[in-house]
């Protein structure tokens, strides 16, 4: 019960953190926060509560777009799931090297999976898509995604007893 | 505890469901997302007010050179005025011979922009009115420097208004100077593109884009932008323009809706 609260609290903290960033500085500077969460419980708490990040930001993240509802969570619950086969394959503890990999392959589905949808539905702007909004986002999320990884292992190591 | 089947079962589920919600009747899903959107708009609106401060003292230069900008046009279109009014008396009568019926005056609600959506794949940001105040889809949204874009989802007390240069968007328009008609899209890139612009028009760049006669949400002759960039391929006999939209889209704080 308590990770499902630490994971909900942190889904609305960190779309709000993702909301100022927009607002503040504009597209290219915001990192993808909530899929990192999702990544982050999926590693630290398993499938379960990682389906539970991925759901939750997928929800609150549709609710917010004006395409089609459900674009979201599909996206994130299959980037938990991917999140596990990798861990699998090629995550090793405290390694950051194997965290960094993990979070560019999981934002490269995201990517794929994301332009498949859009392209079902309307057409298919893979080039654009990888200059625009791939390219940024990879860059500015690897650059904080280890200080994100922190921050929430020391929340973790804190509030549960591990 | 379940078995390894059942939970691959699970999780199969899981996944398969948020897809098969793409299929799903969307106007059922809406009024859920709106109570989701209501439930956030406390913080939203609590870390927007001290943004917009921010912004201000972060971007002033740009709002100064912004205000320099239009005191000159405030001050070219003032005295442009003096002489119009009877241009407008005599265009007026003459339209009515005509038996044309033109509305010259529209009704709108103003809106203060709560925000933007933080998605690099929608331009949308989210309003402070709704159907209580008598918003609905569709109607458009402009503001004094032009178009801003259309509405597109309703909740009671907030809209999403889907923005110009969003992929979804398109407004009929016709570049002012050639007289062309052509079709104005969103696309990634943060600025616009023409469509169905005829091979041989004689488009340039700082040409001017309005919305046409033809558009059945937008006024006529309402800024969308200028274009920025033409790019004419020889070989496939195609015509590439860019449209940079008039409204500074990261800045706005008020937006009109017009309501008909």
């Amino acid at each position: 019960m308590r990770k499902a609260i630490f994971i909900a609290l942190f889904v609305h903290l960190f779309f709000l953190c993702e909301f100022f960033i927009f607002n503040l500085i504009g597209t290219h500077f915001v990192p993808n926060l909530l899929l990192l969460l999702t990544v982050f419980a999926t590693l630290a708490f398993g499938i379960r509560y990682g389906l539970l990040a991925a759901i939750w930001a997928g929800v609150i993240k549709d609710s917010f777009s004006s395409y089609i509802f459900g674009i979201n969570i599909f996206t994130f619950v299959f980037c938990a799931f991917a999140t596990v086969f990798l861990s699998q394959r090629i995550y090793e503890r405290r390694s950051n090297f194997s965290r960094l990999l993990i979070v560019f392959a999981v934002l490269l589905i995201e990517m794929l999976i994301t332009n498949i949808i859009h392209g079902m539905y309307g057409s298919f702007q893979f080039a654009e898509s990888f200059i625009y909004i791939f390219i940024p986002e990879v860059v500015i999320t690897l650059l904080i995604c280890l200080y994100v990884f922190n921050l929430l292992k020391r929340c973790v190591l804190k509030l549960f007893v591990m | 505890m379940l078995s390894n089947n059942s939970k691959k079962i699970i999780y199969l589920l899981i996944l398969i469901v948020p897809f098969l919600v793409f299929f799903s009747n969307q106007k059922l899903v809406s009024s859920f997302k709106f109570k989701t959107v209501d439930a956030l708009r406390g913080p939203l609106s609590f870390i927007s007010s001290p943004l917009k401060e921010l912004r201000k003292l972060l971007y002033y230069h740009r709002t100064f050179d912004e205000y320099i900008f239009l005191r000159k046009r405030v001050n070219e279109l003032e005295a442009r005025l003096v002489g119009q009014e009877e241009v407008l008396i005599e265009n007026a009568r003459l339209v009515e011979l005509l038996e044309f019926k033109r509305k010259l005056i529209y009704s709108s609600v103003a809106a203060s922009v709560i925000g933007r959506n933080p998605s690099r794949w929608n331009s949308t940001m989210i309003v402070d009115k709704g159907t209580d105040d008598g918003i609905k889809q569709g109607m458009s949204v402009v503001n004094a420097l032009g178009v801003v874009g259309k509405i597109s989802e309703v909740g009671e007390k907030t809209s999403k208004v889907l923005l110009v240069t969003d992929p979804q968007f398109s407004v009929a328009a016709q570049v002012q100077r050639p007289r062309e008609s052509v079709l104005v899209t969103g696309t990634l890139k943060g600025l616009c593109r023409l469509r169905f612009v005829n091979e041989n028009a004689d488009i340039r760049e700082g040409d001017k884009v309005v919305t046409s006669k033809l558009s059945t949400t937008f006024p006529e002759s309402l800024i969308i932008g200028e274009v920025v960039k033409v790019i004419r391929n020889k070989k496939s006999g195609t015509l590439d323009c860019w449209v940079k939209p008039a409204v500074s889209l990261s800045q706005l704080e008020e937006v009109l809706i017009i309501i008909n």
